[in-house]
């Protein structure tokens, strides 16, 4: 008798505050967060910024994590891809220090490695999944650490799988981003600080880092597809960095412009803009020309969504590859190769020439097309300190220096090395030879002015 | 001791009765005849959005036939604020309404804008060849500071009379970057008003010292000065009679202008930079860059060259603030005009001292004298590209097109998603290099009426189609 009511009292208490009352889905969501939110790292970066004249720290926060054992944490190339110095809080509380180990602006993601040698806790690993599986409408979580440390989780569905930004979209630091790949949107709420953090499927499986939230919506998040991230932490990890393929080609949707060029319903690629100086242009390619076949395979962009995995399929070509096309120009079918280049860098690195009070920036291939310049030589100003030997001679943002004292256009480094050359010679005087909109200009640099500014302070 | 001070407040008191002095009964009666209220209707278009702006300002009848100059300021679209923002103002006011002090309207006819003092003038329109009141401007040699002027200030429309008199005085005879009187005590919006001196001969009307940071050419230094306020800072003073005695008996003409042009890129030699080449000159002007097949292109003048005398006088600019000046005299020679310049040549080997002679070109037209076309169908206006066109945006001269000067809001253009500022290359597949293109690619189809248009333009270092579907 008492130990049938025991057992009463405990079918009731079991009843009452176990598991066995709480829905199948409530349970899923337990399940999936239990898999991934031991891997959610808050990640502290100060990164660099080189745009007012003068190199300047700043402290981000963001969310990562943890893919692998050996402490590799997934992140936003917007939080970590600039940084100088990373702390990282882990689930237990515990900081550690992480390096930065490549960035790729292009799809907004960075990967770091957090230092686990005086670690004491024991580092939990997330896995991936699969994008490519998704379905409109499937339940997601949102896991990151938003505004400050408190980590949360947020519940939502795949609102839509192929999100696409028309126009361009640049990185708070000034680079190209989302040219191959769409966006997944989410309901699941994202805010500033869940940059970089996963997005989970009920599984526990990561499907995408969160990247983006749009400011005075409701609702609307967005999301890079694991299946991008995954080749991109794949070629981070195997080359530091993600090597593309370059032919210089715009492309713009079909859609509505059939009747005019011809072509049949989703059939072809409407090229809309050469790059000057670029592969496409080269092989003689022209806007207005339609890509019906790349290496034999058809293909066709009838809307703007389908453009990035155009173009990612070109970019995936091993660099100097062969890419065969097959292009209708107006009547005509004609057959094109392109001989690819590598996509490269879109901006350079960064230098601070503190005793004269500007920044500088190498150019780089990318920035040559977009800026229409002939070649990348010379070194691109990105700041002029309000105050300082540069500004008083009149050196402008956006200048390019090509001499210096009247010798030949140089690269970055032989600006690099001239500079510091100037410098510990104590050069009083120094003649930029600048290109400016409309034509070459001739800036004075005294140094002296400059020391007498550091004197009065 | 005490003696000296009676005298100097004697003597003070003396030169504060001579700024009352003036005799304003006489003066005002006579200038209420020939002072008007000139109402200027503007398009005024940014972005994608047209609107009119009313502008009130003061003016004077200057001839006998009707003759007013007044401030054109509000409709000079050669202002580089305008062409670099894009709020294109356009050339030309819709109407004018010159307002007599007695109420009396006219319509007028608009005739042009000076370049220069941007005085503007316009025609009363009468059909009984009535002749006018108007004012006679005295030339006068010179100025002493602290002498008293005095001018009519407009007042607003809803007071009588529309006259008010407000004084002032000058303050300094400015010799750089060229001979100026200014005056203090007067504001902007007493611009073009007449000024008369304390016998009340009018000596010539209120203008400004034309502003360095708001004038040349170089538009990326007009970002800059955004952030230097000083350079705003409007310097008043007196625009003689001789100047305007010249502009009123030729009168500049809308579209007609006469602008002597080099064609270089040019930098001030700053004492500076003169003394890290080694060049002896107490200023001149560095050429950064020849312009192809320009007059200093034909003569031999060549990016590096610097320029230190011209007609034999020296070229006293030795920093970017005078620009201006010298900019200013080449185009006041005009076109055809010989000059002879003095050029310093820095070689390997050493200095070389130069005499070229260049004759002036025309100066190529501004993107607002540029001929234009309308399409009523697209609501789109087009015009022809020009050089300022190519040298802004830093364009290849292979690009030809016509540029979209305004999308009227809600028209077919407007809805397809055509924005100012795009270059038109072609239309249907039709090239458009000039607005007689357009139009010709346009009209046609006013009667082919096509169900859909595709425009290939180039927007920002790119180039896309553009398909409409329309509805005839």
């Amino acid at each position: 008798m008492r130990k049938f009511v025991l057992l009463i009292l405990l079918v009731a208490l079991t009843y009452n505050f176990g598991l066995a009352g709480i829905s199948p889905l409530q349970k899923e969501i337990y399940r999936a967060r239990d898999s991934v939110l031991p891997a959610l790292v808050h990640i502290q970066p100060v990164i660099t910024d080189f745009r007012t004249g003068k190199m300047r720290k700043q402290s981000v926060v963001g969310s990562g994590v943890v893919f692998h054992e050996d402490g590799y944490v997934v992140t936003n190339y917007h939080v970590a891809g600039k940084a100088e110095r990373i702390i990282c809080t882990m689930p237990d509380k515990e900081q550690v220090k992480a390096e930065l180990i490549g960035g790729d602006p292009l799809t907004d993601i960075a990967i770091i490695k957090l230092d686990l040698s005086k670690y004491s806790g024991k580092i939990q690993v997330a896995e991936l999944g699969d994008s490519d599986s998704l379905q409109v409408g499937q339940y997601v979580l949102a896991l990151g650490s938003p505004l400050a440390l408190a980590r949360s989780v947020s519940y939502g569905v795949i609102s839509t799988t192929d999100r696409y930004f028309p126009g361009e979209t640049r990185l708070p630091s000034g680079e190209r981003t989302g040219i191959y790949n769409n966006w997944i949107q989410t309901d699941a709420a994202i805010n500033p600080g869940n940059s970089g953090g996963p997005l989970v499927d009920l599984d526990g499986r990561i499907v995408g880092i969160n990247s983006r939230a749009t400011l005075f919506a409701n609702n609307i998040g967005f999301s890079i597809p694991i299946n991008i991230v995954k080749e991109v932490i794949d070629g981070i990890l195997k080359n530091g960095k993600v090597i593309r393929s370059w032919i210089g080609v715009q492309c713009q949707e079909l859609q509505n412009l059939e009747s005019w060029f011809g072509t049949e319903i989703n059939e072809g690629v409407l090229i809309s803009s050469i790059d000057s100086k670029s592969p496409a242009e080269e092989a003689g390619l022209q806007a207005g020309d339609i890509i019906l076949k790349m290496d034999d395979e058809p293909v066709s962009a009838r809307f703007a969504e389908e453009l990035p995995a155009f173009y990612k399929k070109i970019a995936d070509h091993p660099i100097g590859s062969q890419i065969d096309l097959t292009v209708m120009r107006g009547e005509r079918t004609i057959y094109v190769t392109v001989t690819t280049h590598e996509l490269g860098e879109m901006l350079g690195k960064d230098l601070e020439c503190k005793e004269w009070g500007f920044t500088v920036k190498a150019i780089t291939k990318q920035m040559a097309v977009d800026n229409q310049l002939e070649d990348t030589l010379g070194v691109f100003v990105s700041g002029v300190k309000r105050v300082g030997a540069a500004a008083e001679a009149g050196l402008r943002r956006g200048d390019i220096i090509r001499g210096l004292n009247e010798l030949p256009t140089m690269s970055f480094q032989e600006f690099f090395d001239t500079y510091n050359q100037f410098i510990e010679t104590e050069a009083e005087k120094v003649l930029l030879t600048v290109k400016r909109a409309g034509g070459t200009k001739f800036v004075l640099i005294k140094a002296t002015n400059h020391k007498a500014d550091e004197e009065d302070k | 001791m005490r003696l000296i001070v009676v005298l100097m407040t004697f003597l003070l008191s003396v030169g504060s009765l001579s700024a009352q002095n003036f005799d304003f009964d006489k003066i005002y009666s006579r200038a209420s005849e020939y002072t008007v209220a000139v109402n200027l209707v503007i398009e005024v278009s940014f972005g994608t959005q047209t609107t009119d702006a009313k502008n009130r300002g003061i003016g004077s009848i200057v001839s006998a036939d009707g003759l007013v100059m007044f401030d054109g300021t509000p409709i000079d679209s050669e202002d580089p604020f305008s062409i670099m923002s894009g709020m294109q103002i356009s050339a030309e006011p819709k109407s004018i309404e010159v307002v007599m002090m007695d109420g009396t309207k006219y319509t007028a006819e608009f005739i042009g804008i000076d370049r220069f003092t941007k005085i503007g003038f316009c025609r009363i329109i009468t059909e009984d060849g009535k002749k006018f009141p108007y004012v006679q401007f005295k030339k006068r040699k010179s100025y002493k500071i602290g002498e008293w002027l005095a001018l009519f200030t407009l007042l607003p429309e809803y007071v009588s009379p529309q006259m008010g008199v407000d004084i002032g005085l000058v303050s300094a005879n400015i010799m750089e970057p060229e001979e100026f009187v200014l005056t203090a005590g007067f504001n902007e919006l007493e611009i073009t008003s007449i000024l008369y001196d304390t016998l009340g001969t009018p000596v010539g009307v209120l203008g400004d010292l034309e502003n360095p940071a708001l004038s040349g050419f170089d538009a990326s230094r007009m970002m800059d000065s955004f952030s230097q306020m000083e350079d705003f800072m409007p310097l008043l003073g007196v625009i003689g009679a001789e100047k305007l005695n010249k502009l009123i008996k030729d009168p500049p003409k809308r579209g007609k202008v006469d602008r002597g042009w080099l064609g270089i890129y040019l930098q001030a030699l700053t004492p500076d930079i003169a003394e890290f080449w080694n060049v002896d000159s107490e200023g001149g002007i560095i050429v950064n860059e020849v312009v192809k097949d320009s007059p200093a292109d034909s003569a031999g003048i060549i990016t590096g060259d610097i320029l230190v005398e011209l007609e034999g006088h020296p070229i006293e600019v030795n920093k970017e603030e005078n620009l201006p000046v010298f900019q200013k005299k080449i185009s006041e020679m005009g076109a055809g005009a010989a000059v002879a310049l003095t050029v310093i040549r820095r070689q390997e080997k050493g200095i070389d001292t130069l005499d070229i002679n260049v004759t002036l070109a025309q100066a190529p037209i501004s993107p607002a004298e540029a001929p234009e076309y309308e399409d009523i169908n697209f609501e789109i206006k087009v015009r022809d590209m020009v050089f300022a066109d190519y040298n802004i945006f830093n364009l290849d001269s292979d690009l030809k097109g016509v540029v979209v000067k305004e999308v009227e809001p809600g028209g077919w253009g407007a809805v397809g998603g055509i924005l100012p500022g795009d270059i038109i290359q072609s239309i249907d597949g039709v090239k458009t290099e000039t607005v007689d293109d357009a139009r010709a690619a346009l009209e046609s189809m006013d009667e082919t009426k096509p169900e859909e248009v595709v425009f290939f333009v180039w927007r920002d270092s790119k180039t896309l189609f553009i398909n409409i579907k329309t509805d005839w």
